[in-house]
């Protein structure tokens, strides 16, 4: 058996002792307002990553994230919600509906577990079809959902949505998350499933014939996407404390969209990168146009910077590469090919 | 009139032609035969623009015709009946012969050219407003040859043209590129059906994983008993 | 439910559907040539809107120019994002020109909002062209009239064009086979403009119809209903012309049918509705009505 301490282990382990150490200072020192952002950050990471195990590893190109957001965010909110604000709004639901409040972790697994069981028949399906056609039918899958949750009024409360409820998210639930994340990823991603997932995207047809089970690698993939995807509706829902059907609306799937393709699809570190800049810099153009009355200016260089993305560097700032703990302290640099180096 | 020297093309770090160095002579039929994979497409397809060398020289009656878009080449007077035909199945053949004169002004000279066709390819003129895709495979290919004479070339690069034919259609293509070069054209023919393009043709090439190793007048080819095993897999 | 009701929501449905028909086309154009799925399509049809906002309210000019220009516009506006936008991309992946189109739908929607306002804005016809007539029980507008008309004029007019002209021609041949196009040496460049400069024109068009239909704009109305107009497109069958006019009609048809026969507690899903139909048509007959193209599927 390999020692459990390694150069690797010991890197991460003081990452994440880092990591926790400067989170706590955070949650001592800053105001709601900077922590609110940071949670975001967070959350945005457990959906990027997530994201890129379709759109970037297996190269199913989904538009259909925040669906999977919007199941998880009402399951979650349906679970926790407190029992006085049940009774205002949920009045039409059973008896036993009325007397029972979930913990909030057990809502945000449970809307996680949701969002996977409804991607199952829902990945039979679409996941039929490749490229723009499957883009397409993911964002129709979006625009089902939201029609769904507007006009389903008994749940949902259709365009009122579900408000009052708890504002659980903290920083701790938020980088929790987006630590497991990266963490079943990455696991995912480098281990024979994840060699088999980047032979698909990169030739289903080879792939195919070397015996890889394509669409089974595609569907896990899709559902294990979606699980995270309700993960992250949920700790949005409770962060929100109120969510209504243009929460979960398309300009949130293209955000995370374009998180990805910024940090770069395909690259699991690239996905945090993305959402930690596409967090903060719309954060900050969002300020500048309202303090220069310019409406819209921040969408604006967003789109143009994504299209120029598109342009002059496609493969994103990452690419395919990652930043890996392990290389960190060592002279060479990681070279592409190290991306499958941990788990042989 | 055509001048390739020391090419070299890559699909990414797949390298498929390098160091190929050929010749062909105004009025003459070139064949150039090789096993599958040995870079045949690949040397016609940068001849006519569509894929840029890495390295290496290919100049046109004595200028570079390298960078140069697929329509500039084809103005300049070389056409390129591709492997597989690649006609346009749902425009009609008429249509489809109107679009290898594409870049013609002479309307009254594409009309003289196009009965030209009907004549050659008679054929054609029986169903030229049917879709091209409901033409026989060997129909197809007239086709194809004809669309590439559309644009009056003075070079015409055939790739395979008996790809997949009946014995007898064989016979009538090799039958048309005789003709043709009767009439005086000259013709860069890459074959599998290394028997008869030999037998028709002037000087030949043999490729092999990119590169030529044997070159010389067909007739020399033919009568080389080790190639006739080892390349053409004659017996 | 009488039979001059049915025949009302035929004549609503057909309206609907002539517009998605308009969008239809300049979508299956484009994405019969370059594998594009133009998401800013929507977005030229929203500009549109806006560009006959200026001649609708400006009681003056004649309501043909709150026609004209956004169409004229809208066909410069198309070349403009294609050379731009596009062309840099030529040989990249789908996904990349697909992320890209999204960006530039984006771009435009808050373009629209910098230079305006977020905020809904009326339009509103002259009254003539909105008063109903009543034929036999069944009411329509002068509108409605002038939109049957408008878009078979048109549709006349693009398909001379694309089956008789030079260009039309290489657009079909560029759409069938881009390779052996480029090889025979059409300039697919120009096809390609062709293709954004014609589709665009109709989006402008769809504009005026879209904005007169529903009496309001804003920039972000433009969205939906070019990914609808995508789904007829599919339903025709990508890259077909004759397919994208039918199934933008079927589409329009079926979309008031929905909300006009079913319980109006289902009117709510009327865009479910739509994406389902597009869900089952993909898996049953992925090439549409009349496609010739193959859907990837996996
Ligand atoms: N689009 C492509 N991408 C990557 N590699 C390619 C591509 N086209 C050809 N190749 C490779 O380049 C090499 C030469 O191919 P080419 O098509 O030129 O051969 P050929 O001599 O025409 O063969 P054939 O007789 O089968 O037509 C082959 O190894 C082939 O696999
Ligand atoms: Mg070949």
């Amino acid at each position: 058996m390999k020692s459990i301490i390694t150069r690797k282990n010991v890197v991460l382990l003081g990452g994440l002792v880092l990591l926790v150490i400067l989170l706590g200072v955070a949650d001592a020192t800053l105001n709601n307002y900077y922590l609110r952002i940071l949670q975001l950050i967070g959350i945005y990471i457990v959906l990027t990553a997530s994201l890129n195990l379709t759109n970037g590893f297996t190269g199913d190109f989904s538009l259909g994230h925040a669906a999977f957001m919007a199941i998880g965010g009402y399951t979650s909110a349906l679970l926790t919600m407190p029992l006085a604000a049940r009774a205002l709004q949920l009045a039409e639901l059973p008896v036993w509906f009325q007397e029972f409040v979930s913990p909030f972790p057990l809502a945000t697994v449970f809307g996680g577990i949701l969002a996977a069981i409804i991607a199952l028949p829902v990945g039979l399906v679409v996941l039929r079809l490749r490229g723009h056609y499957l883009a397409v039918a993911t964002l129709g899958l979006l625009i089902i959902v939201k029609s769904i949750a507007s006009n389903w009024e008994p749940v949902t409360r259709g365009a009122r949505g579900l408000s009052g409820l708890n504002a659980e998210t903290n920083l701790w639930w938020a980088f929790g998350w987006a630590v497991i994340t990266i963490f079943v990823v990455w696991r995912m991603v480098h281990s024979p499933f994840g060699r088999s997932m980047i032979a698909v995207r990169d030739d289903s047809v080879a792939a195919a014939s070397r015996g890889v089970h394509v669409f089974r690698i595609r569907l896990v993939a899709f559902i294990m996407s979606a699980f995270f995807g309700g993960v992250g509706g949920a700790l949005l829902a409770h962060q929100l404390t109120a969510i209504t059907p243009p929460t979960f609306s398309f300009d949130l799937t293209f955000l995370i969209v374009i998180m990805l393709v910024i940090g770069g699809s395909g690259s699991v570190t690239g996905s945090v990168i993305g959402a930690i800049i596409m967090t903060i810099l719309p954060v900050i153009l969002r300020d500048l146009e309202r303090r220069f009355d310019l409406p819209g200016v921040s969408q604006i260089i967003i789109a143009a910077a994504l299209i120029a993305f598109m342009i002059f560097r496609r493969q994103g700032l990452m690419g395919h590469r990652e930043l890996h703990p392990s290389t960190w302290f060592m002279k060479k640099p990681a070279t592409p090919a190290s991306v499958d180096a941990p788990q042989q | 009139m055509l001048e390739i020297r020391n090419l070299f093309v890559a699909y990414g770090k797949i390298v498929a032609v390098s160091k190929l160095s050929l010749t062909v002579n105004e009025g003459e039929i070139v064949t150039v035969v090789g096993s599958n994979g040995a870079g045949k497409t690949t040397t016609l397809r940068t001849v006519s623009g569509m894929l840029k060398p890495q390295s290496g020289e290919i100049s046109f009656k004595g200028r570079s015709i390298v960078g140069l878009s697929p329509e500039a080449i084809v103005t300049r007077g070389i056409s390129h009946s591709p492997e597989g035909r690649m006609v346009f199945g749902r425009l009609t053949i008429t249509e489809n012969l109107k679009l290898g004169a594409y870049n013609r002004k002479d309307a009254a000279g594409v009309k003289i050219d196009m009965e030209r066709m009907f004549e050659m390819f008679p054929v054609l003129e029986q169903r030229k407003s049917q879709r091209a895709g409901t033409l026989s495979g060997g129909e197809q290919q007239m086709l194809a040859i004809a669309r590439s004479l559309m644009s009056r070339p003075t070079l015409l690069l055939l790739d395979e043209p008996s790809l997949g034919l009946a014995p007898l259609l064989v016979e009538q293509i090799f039958d048309v590129v005789v003709e043709l070069r009767n009439e005086g054209a000259t013709i860069l023919l890459v074959e599998q059906n290394a028997n008869e393009a030999l037998r028709i043709s002037d000087r030949a090439y043999v490729l092999e994983t990119g590169t030529v190793t044997v070159e010389g007048p067909s007739i020399e080819l033919i009568n080389n008993p080790q190639l006739r095993a080892a390349y053409l897999g004659l017996d | 439910m009488t039979m001059n009701y049915i025949l009302q929501q035929l004549v609503n449905g057909l309206a609907l559907g002539s517009i998605y028909a308009l969008l239809a086309i300049g979508l299956t154009m484009v994405y019969g040539i370059l594998r594009l799925i133009n998401f800013a399509h929507g977005d030229l049809m929203m500009l549109g809107a806006y560009v006959s906002s200026i001649f609708i309210s400006a009681t003056v000019v004649p309501i043909l120019f709150a026609v004209m220009i956004p169409t004229l516009l809208m066909a410069v506006m198309g070349l403009i994002v294609e050379r731009t936008a596009y062309k840099p991309l030529r040989g990249a992946p789908e996904v990349a020109m697909l992320i890209t189109s999204l960006g530039v739908s984006r771009l435009i929607q808050n373009s629209t909002v910098l230079a305006l306002s977020p905020q809904p804005r009326a339009f509103s016809l002259p009254g003539d062209l909105t008063k109903t007539m009543n034929v036999g029980g069944i009411r329509f507008t002068q509108l409605d009239v002038l939109t049957f008309a408008l878009v078979i004029v048109l549709m006349v007019l693009l398909t001379l064009y694309i089956n008789r002209s030079k260009t039309g021609m290489a657009m079909r041949a560029s759409s069938e086979n881009l390779q052996a196009a480029r090889l025979i040496g059409i300039n697919v460049n120009w096809a390609i403009g062709a293709a954004f400069v014609l589709g665009s024109a109709l989006a402008g068009t769809a504009g005026f119809l879209w904005a007169s239909r529903y009496g309001i704009i804003d920039p972000f109305m433009g969205f939906l209903p070019g990914v609808k107009a995508f789904v007829a497109a599919v339903i025709g069958g990508i890259g077909s012309i004759r397919g994208a006019v039918v199934g933008g009609v079927l589409l329009g048809v079926a979309e008031i049918g929905f909300v006009g026969f079913l319980p109006p507690e289902f009117s709510g899903y009327r865009d479910a509705f739509v994406f389902t139909l597009l869900l089952i048509v993909l898996l049953v007959r992925p090439n549409g009505l009349f496609g010739a193209s193959e859907v990837e599927r996996a």
